[in-house]
């Protein structure tokens, strides 16, 4: 009888302590992931191109409805996570399904990681191409426990976890989320809405879809954004309890919150979508966090001092309890003072270190975290605004010559694979109809070649382009007025 | 099961209020309230009235991975004594990882910077002095040349904060579109949603253009299709059927409010390049003549409103009736200040 209360009690004790309040390195969705979104979207063209392109006033600040009266199931389903996000940092939508188009694209961010499993896919290790991979780690038990009690609508529980929907501690690489079926803010999808945002019938169904376009490519830069949180590109699923000191992205957070951020720098422009997150030329967001930062998992293991071991030694020692080749540890100063030093990579702080009576202590430090934002942050939001711009790269001109339409593309790099041009008309009413068939283009002479008649009653003719070129997926619109001053 | 049992019947954590329960007391306050309080003018002190006051609750969940998992929010209206009242929460997250995490106050006032809780604007840094109890707030007059973009960035807030503060999404629209291209050829990819349209119609008739221009052909009246009509844009189009152009009117009519209304005229004087500034309609006017059209673009900076009068040299061989076609808009300055809004689109 003691012992079977002895053995229970453990397990209670035990399962509470996995309870505690843990977080993950992760940047937060709700505050600095939306405000990293935020500052990459206004150093951006979409608002021109919002305004120019499709005809919205307003740009960034033009209200979208989500038209939740005539939704589909997955709208449906959408709204039931819309909903679970904090009014205060202004992405909800209104109880009418309003929103800006920056609030559009701002709660794409956050939904990215609402529930909270999805945010595994979100890793990508450069050195391997893979994913998330944690399945014997300590975080990942508290993970697949949290999963297994909690309950309620739309959650993993005990029977999810049966059925094998629960997180089992591993992810698919990000660049493969990017384009997954499994996600419902994919890249795939942004083009899919930014098109149905144009043809349409009615201006109700086009809020609607561009609001689902916005979606997706905010979801699609949080993946971008986790890039440039250095857990995420290191493979660092470790979880630590709330208590124990700041961590980095906890710093962010509470330094930072979503309106403190700093401004962008100049968007980053990068030959390909996914050449934002890893390219052969190592300049991929994901890239360049991984070969500059330390994430407190993945910091030098702790080395063991003797009186007999020289510099070097320590220095040998050091090196080999890398978690990977870079950042390395070119120097380090090793003398016996009990003071705290940094190891300094281009002009910052990069890692703390200490000697102490049996060992040499790595860490990072309140120093490493400021120092670390301040590096990191505006180049993320650079990196957001370039793949922003990247995302609506090509331009559709229209002329309405005699009678008839031609389309002009810009942006353009090489042939397209799976080219569809898609023309409607709108008449006064704001209703659109098609203009025959979509036109199958293979590169930007057989858009220049397409000459469609124009019906009388039409007082606009808008034209859409889908498919894909060497750049990554395209999704392009533009329009023409039948008359003009 | 049965430890889930236990474990569900805890409740939610709720995280430490990261500031104090009053004033000069170091104590922590409760996130989960109440919370109450007073606002005023910074300047004057006086209390405010009918400043939108917003509470704000956020709850997370997960272990490890951390997410949203639903909102509480409360609104009101101050009255005369600027007082602000909020109860505490009584709806509380279920489910054993559930969290209260964050409350944040939002307090919008027109003519005044947003005030929030967790960060002050416009640096963005921590805010300090927020309280649970007998908070005293004291808002910030508008500044001349404050970003309304990032006014309305910084904001945040729910569905009160955002009615209350609808006006500004269109002075920063219009603000962050720098540069654009005004007369350049632009559509409409679905208009502007269901908001009531601003009509300014009333700013020219027929018999009056015939009147100023002499022009006696057939004219048909309709709106311009260069921009989509918005709840602050609107324009009217008198299309001649003899000369095309050349005979044409076109009066192009913003109504933005003063501050945004600068910001638009200034970016249409920019846009124009070579516009001969003249200042002789509204506050300020500018002139711009092309082979085949005139045009004049004047700023009433009282009441916010901005116009753009195009004539075909066809009606306006000289500049003299464009001129005068432009001052007698100018005097309909207060029809257009509380011009009906059109039938919603």
């Amino acid at each position: 009888m003691k012992r079977s209360f002895l053995v229970g009690g453990m397990g209670l004790f035990l399962s509470l302590s996995l309870l505690a309040p843990r977080r993950i390195n992760a940047y937060e969705p709700a505050t600095t992931q939306a405000g990293l979104l935020q500052q990459g979207a206004l150093g951006s063209r979409l608002h021109q191109v919002l305004i120019n392109a499709f005809g919205r006033s307003l740009g960034l600040f033009e209200p979208l409805v989500l038209d939740k009266k005539n939704a589909s199931t997955d709208a449906l389903l959408l709204w039931q996570r819309l909903i679970l996000l904090d009014p205060a940092q202004g992405y909800r939508p209104g109880s009418r399904g309003d929103q800006s188009a920056l609030g559009w694209l701002s709660a794409g961010a956050v939904l990215a990681e609402t529930p909270a499993e999805e945010g595994r896919h979100h890793y990508f290790l450069p050195t391997t191409g893979r994913g998330l991979d944690d399945r014997k780690g300590v975080s990942g038990a508290a993970q697949a426990l949290s999963g297994a009690i909690d309950s309620g609508e739309g959650r993993t529980g005990v029977r999810s976890l049966g059925t094998g929907m629960a997180f089992d501690q591993t992810g698919m690489p990000s660049t493969a989320w990017l384009f997954s079926g499994q996600n419902d803010l994919s890249v795939t999808r942004f083009v899919y809405w930014v098109s149905k945002s144009a043809t349409l019938a009615t201006p109700a169904q086009r809020d609607s879809a561009l609001a689902r376009a916005l979606l997706c490519a905010g979801a699609t830069a949080a993946v971008l954004i986790d890039a440039g949180e250095p857990a995420h590109v290191r493979n660092d699923f470790r979880a630590a309890h709330e208590s124990n000191a700041l961590n980095y992205e906890r710093y962010v957070a509470e330094r930072h919150g979503r309106e403190g951020l700093p401004a962008s720098l100049k968007p980053v422009s990068r030959p390909s979508l996914l050449a934002f997150i890893t390219a052969p030329d190592g300049e991929g967001l994901a890239d360049r966090t991984h070969r500059r930062f330390f994430s407190e998992g993945s910091v030098p293991a702790d080395v063991p001092l003797s009186p007999a071991q020289s510099t070097i030694e320590i220095l040998e020692r050091a090196g080999e309890g890398l978690a990977f080749p870079l950042p390395n540890l070119p120097r380090l100063s090793i003398a016996n003072d009990n003071r705290v030093k940094y190891l300094k990579m281009e002009g910052r702080r990069a890692l703390a270190y200490k000697r102490l009576p049996n060992r040499l202590h790595f860490f990072l430090d309140e120093a490493v975290f400021k120092d670390t934002a301040k590096a990191v942050l505006p180049e993320i939001e650079a990196y957001v605004a370039g793949m922003l711009n990247h995302l609506i790269r090509v331009q559709l001109q229209l002329t309405i010559s005699n009678g008839q339409v031609s389309v002009g593309a810009k942006g353009l790099t090489g042939p397209i694979s799976g080219g569809q041009l898609e023309l409607v008309w709108e008449d006064e009413n704001g209703q659109r109809h098609a203009m025959g068939e979509a036109i199958a283009v293979a590169d930007s002479d057989a858009v220049a070649a397409v000459h469609v008649a124009v019906p009388a009653a039409a007082s606009r003719v808008v034209a859409v382009l889908r498919g894909q070129d060497h750049a990554g997926p395209i999704a392009a619109v533009g329009q023409a007025s039948t008359e003009k001053m | 099961m049965a430890f889930i049992g236990f474990a569900a019947a805890c409740g939610p954590i709720v995280d430490p209020a990261p500031f104090a329960v009053r004033p000069g007391r170091a104590r922590a306050g409760d996130l989960l309230g109440p919370f109450d309080g007073l606002i005023i003018d910074g300047e004057t002190d006086r209390p405010i009235a009918e400043a939108t006051v917003e509470a704000n609750w956020a709850f997370e969940r997960g272990i490890g991975l951390i997410g949203p998992d639903g909102a509480n929010s409360l609104s009101m209206v101050t009255t005369e004594d600027g007082f602000y009242r909020f109860p505490a929460l009584k709806e509380l997250p279920a489910g054993v990882s559930s969290r209260v995490r964050r409350f944040t106050l939002i307090v919008y006032k027109r003519g005044f910077e947003i005030w929030r809780s967790d960060r002050v604007f416009p640096s963005g840094e921590t805010r300090r002095n927020f309280t649970q109890h007998a908070n005293r707030i004291r808002l910030r007059r508008w500044q001349s040349g404050t970003s309304h973009a990032r006014h309305v960035v910084f904001m945040g807030g729910g569905e009160a904060v955002r009615k209350a503060a609808e006006w500004e999404t269109q002075a920063a629209g219009i603000e962050l579109g720098g540069d654009r291209d005004p007369w350049a050829a632009v559509g409409d990819f679905g208009g502007p949603g269901k908001r009531p349209l601003f009509d300014a119609s009333i700013v020219l008739t027929d018999s009056e253009l015939r009147q100023v221009t002499g022009f006696a052909g057939k004219l048909v009246r309709k709106r311009l299709a260069d921009l989509p009509r918005t709840e602050f844009y609107d324009t009217v189009h008198f299309r001649a059927e003899s000369d095309g152009e050349r005979d044409d009117v076109a009066v192009r009519v913003w109504r933005l409010g003063e501050a945004a209304a600068a910001d638009q005229y200034q970016e249409l004087v920019t846009a124009l390049g070579t516009a001969e500034v003249r200042d002789e309609v509204g506050d300020n006017s500018v002139r711009v003549s092309t082979t085949d059209i005139r045009a004049l673009v004047f700023i009433l900076r009282d009441v916010g409103v901005v116009v753009s009068v195009t004539c075909g040299k066809g009606q306006c061989a000289e500049i003299e009736p464009l001129v005068r076609l432009a001052k007698l808009i100018e005097g309909r300055a207060a029809e257009l200040e509380s011009a009906p809004v059109g039938e919603k689109k």
